[in-house]
């Protein structure tokens, strides 16, 4: 395996994007391709002529050197980071394809594990899904262009609902727009977020479509009643699902897609954790990508799974060699991000010299172990029950300083949108916890526009500061 | 003409933080509740005090809660946060516990903050989201027991179930008697404003019930004589005004103050802290599951999500209150980050299109900056609606 491409690297094309140095090319094509769920593979050579010459067409404004939420990491040394890259591309392609085939796409609230959308044959997909749909209808566009496109989407939606409604959920009735096709609604109420059910009950006459709500109760414990209540929801939600989707699934079918997602959860803390052990960062902020791959399976858990067994790999050489990720500084000061379902992108973390080292919100879901044996309901219930990230603040605040310490984590950034009610509520509780646990400093910022484009110097001065304080 | 027994709810009321102090010398445990769907009946029935607790309009206390909560967070419960903060309110300083319902999530929030900054003992109380579903009811039934498994351990004893019976009995009797006081300003002569009907109302959640109800049934008999008196004719005429949306509380006083001063009159509301809590709970026994499914089946809080616009039970009632008041005009009143207030606006506005009633929406919080704003929107509102009026007599 090479080392990082290094400082004095040509990777810059004609227009001025982005692309990775050829010199990677032959190496990386001889490595293992990807094998998805409906037995399609794709080579390492194709992967490679996909992310060079397709997607910087395709998606420009990801290759660009900007301070946007999409631009990727620039470490082409790091071939599970490219593959991930490309994962993640033509994740949606995939999706698309499978929805207009016929698969109906299911729509659920951040944070629900997809083993029983999935193993009931349907797709599931989140909040952002409609004004995604209709964003993704023109392609080829710069930073700048794109989300300025994506801004005024969440805009013209917004009017249907309050003007405070979060920056996520205010694009929420593009799931309405007829163009877009969605089959059903089934958010887990509850999860993370007030304002999701609130913006359904907003636009129930706008389009019909089965809605099927699963209750999630706040207080997970004790109580085994709150447990067998969440699991006859899930039972529930499975026959009507299969109503919709033609699949009657069974207790095996369901067992098979859960022993699936807990192994790719499992392998996804596996390397979160070896990446915490190096003693320098072995990868950037942006191809640490392991709990979120580990939680969420990027839409196809067989080639995610895959993805990360060859990440392992490449992370013990990497930590074995004392390897750092492309443009780490020395000595980075670590940060943990925690917070609602917005983000700080990586590179105002890495402008300022830090490094991320988790989000709390992936680390809870790829934390969770569904038991296989049994009612896989209740299973699935009491699996949900215990997600750290849904647990009552003051015990979700000490299992994220467990995490701090264990992350040596150098400082905590809560950060929450403009507008989200429930998570900023806590964002002071939280980290005055952690901080009293771990004696790690804190800070809680706003985002607006998820962290996008929109008022992202402010956003980068805050960063800034934060990581001179822990520096 | 000055009603006699408003001023004997005044007295009762200055006298109420005294008695409570001293009741806890005697030993008494005072629990402060929020929400819509804590049965009182419980703590009643178990010997504890029931107080509920929480103020509007003091933007100084808000801002003192922000310190705690974020300012993007519901102003009323900022203001609550603050009032925990600044430990001077007599009812929050003489409290042993707290039960916080849950179906208002910031509300379960702030029972964290609270729990965690102030040392307050919380109690939560889940409360379902598919709550028109038996699982739900049954979820809440457990919910229930779960509460009372632990306020008995605050009250030192077992829950009676002919306390309970009681208990349930005299809650009964002040739920008939608020719907009777609440028709009394929607008569055309209007022998008590509304505002006095909300306020007599906010004093029973800390006044002691006996006490509250006896209190009720002087007034209800005060305001028949009256309305007798004056024959049903109106000595003056106002626009009827019928309010929704956030809750008004004790101290939030900014719109029904304009709307008095442009010419309207209240005459009813259907507000979590106001009517709705009483419009049509009926226990039908007087066992725990009975009051946990009376309370379950009252035309649900705002915080709770509904579907279906064509089964709305809040809706239908709205529209129910609407004609049966002969009102003229819908606020829809929302507090700042009131989420499951505001995005209700919408569909409530859609509800009445067909109808010959308006809706205005006042969004706003406890400053008053926003003053002069809503005068002018209100008396503009209040205007449209006189001029209406006087179109449909011309003609």
């Amino acid at each position: 395996m090479m080392e990082t491409c290094g400082d004095n690297c040509e990777c810059k094309t004609g227009d001025g994007l982005f692309t990775y140095p050829d010199t990677f090319r032959e190496e990386f094509c001889r490595t293992s391709g990807l094998k998805f769920e409906d037995g399609r593979k794709v080579s390492a050579a194709e992967i490679w002529r996909y992310m060079t010459v397709e997607a910087p067409a395709r998606f420009p404004y990801k290759f660009v050197d900007g301070r946007s939420c999409e631009v990727i990491s620039h470490d082409a040394s790091f071939f599970s980071g490219v593959k991930r890259n490309y994962l993640g591309f033509t994740s949606w392609d995939r999706m698309t394809e499978k929805i207009l085939n016929g698969r109906p796409a299911v729509s659920i609230q951040f944070g629900h594990p997809n083993e029983l959308y999935r193993a009931v044959g349907c797709e599931p997909v989140g909040p952002g899904f409609g004004r995604m749909w209709l964003w993704r209808k023109v392609e080829g566009q710069g930073m700048k262009e794109s989300e300025q496109r994506m801004y005024d989407l969440m805009e013209e939606y917004r009017k249907s609902l309050p003007a405070e409604s979060c920056n996520l959920i205010a694009s929420y009735p593009a799931t309405c727009n007829e163009e877009v096709p969605l089959s059903f609604r089934a958010p887990c109420t509850v999860m993370r977020c007030s304002d999701i059910v609130y913006a359904m009950e907003s636009c129930r006459d706008d389009r019909k479509l089965p809605t099927h709500i699963v209750d999630y109760p706040v207080n997970h414990y004790p109580g085994e009643w709150r447990i067998e209540y969440l699991s006859k929801q899930l039972r529930n939600l499975a026959v009507e699902l299969g109503k919709l989707s033609g699949k009657d699934v069974t207790d095996d079918v369901l067992f098979a897609e859960i022993k699936k997602y807990n192994r790719l959860r499992k392998l996804g803390m596996e390397c979160q954790r070896m990446w915490w052990s190096a003693k320098v960062p072995p990868t950037t902020s942006e191809d640490n990508f392991f709990s979120g791959v580990g939680a969420g399976g990027m839409g196809d858990v067989t080639a995610a799974t895959q993805l990360m067994e060859g990440a392992r790999d490449e992370l013990t050489f990497r930590i074995k060699n004392g390897i750092k990720g492309l443009d780490v500084a020395d000595n980075a000061p670590r940060v943990l991000i925690c917070g609602s379902c917005a983000c700080i992108h990586c590179s105002a973390i890495r402008d300022a010299g830090g490094v991320e080292v988790a989000h709390d919100d992936n680390l809870s879901l790829a934390s969770l172990r569904v038991k296989e044996t049994g009612d896989p309901y209740y299973n699935l219930a009491e699996g949900l029950s215990s997600l750290p990230y849904e647990l009552p603040p003051e015990e979700r605040a000490e299992w994220t300083a467990k995490m701090v310490r264990e992350s040596r984590a150098d400082g905590v950034i809560f950060v929450y949108n403009w507008g989200c009610n429930y998570q900023s509520s806590v964002s002071r509780l939280v980290t005055d916890i952690i901080r009293e646990h771990t004696g790690v400093p804190t800070t809680c910022i706003e985002v607006g526009e998820l962290g996008r484009m929109q008022g992202s110097e402010q956003l980068r001065n805050r960063v800034e500061a934060f990581m001179e304080m822990i520096s | 003409m000055a009603l006699k027994t408003l001023d004997k709810f005044k007295d009762a009321l200055k006298e109420r933080p005294l008695e409570l102090a001293d009741s806890r010398l005697e030993g008494k445990k005072v629990i402060g509740w929020i929400g819509y769907y804590v049965p009182e009946e419980v703590i009643h029935a178990l010997g504890l005090i029931p107080i509920r607790i929480g103020r509007g309009g003091d933007d100084r206390l808000a801002e003192m809660g922000s310190n705690y909560i974020s300012t993007q967070n519901c102003i009323f419960l900022r203001e609550c946060v603050g009032l925990f903060a600044e430990n001077k309110d007599p009812y929050v300083r003489n409290l042993d516990a707290v039960v916080v319902d849950a179906a208002c999530l910031q509300m379960y929030r702030m029972s964290s903050i609270i729990k965690y900054y102030f040392q307050v003992n919380t109690l939560v109380l889940g409360v379902p989201r598919n709550f028109y579903l038996p699982d739900g009811r049954d979820y809440f039934q457990k919910e229930v027991g779960f509460l009372v498994e632990r306020l008995e351990k605050i009250a030192g004893q077992k829950l009676d179930p002919e306390k309970l019976a009681a208990s349930a009995r005299l809650y009964d009797e002040i739920t008939h008697a608020v719907r009777e006081l609440y028709m009394f300003p929607s008569l055309y002569c209007q022998p008590i404003k509304w505002r006095e009907v909300f306020e007599a109302v906010q004093a029973g959640y800390v006044l002691d019930k006996e006490k509250y109800l006896s209190l009720l049934n002087d007034l209800i008999a005060e305001l028949k004589e009256q309305s007798e008196s004056c024959g049903g004719v109106s000595p003056e005429k106002g626009v009827r005004i019928f309010l929704t949306g956030s809750a008004i509380h004790p101290g939030d006083t900014k719109l029904i103050d304009i709307i008095e001063a442009s010419g309207g009159r209240v005459v009813c509301d259907n507000l979590w802290s106001g009517l709705a809590p009483y419009i049509d709970k009926k226990i039908e026994g007087t066992t725990l599951n009975d009051i946990a499914d009376a309370y379950l089946g009252r035309v649900p809080a705002p915080a709770l999500p509904y579907f279906d616009s064509t089964s709305d039970p809040r809706l239908k009632i709205l529209k129910h209150l609407v004609d049966e008041r002969e009102v003229n005009g819908v606020i829809y009143y929302t507090l700042r980050y009131c989420d499951s207030a505001n995005f209700k606006v919408r569909n409530t506005k859609n509800a009445l299109a067909g109808s010959d009633v308006p809706l205005l929406n006042i969004h706003t919080e406890y400053s008053g900056s926003d003053v002069g704003t809503i005068r002018t929107r209100v008396e503009a509102f209040i205007e449209m609606l006189s001029a209406t009026g006087d179109k449909e007599m011309r003609q």
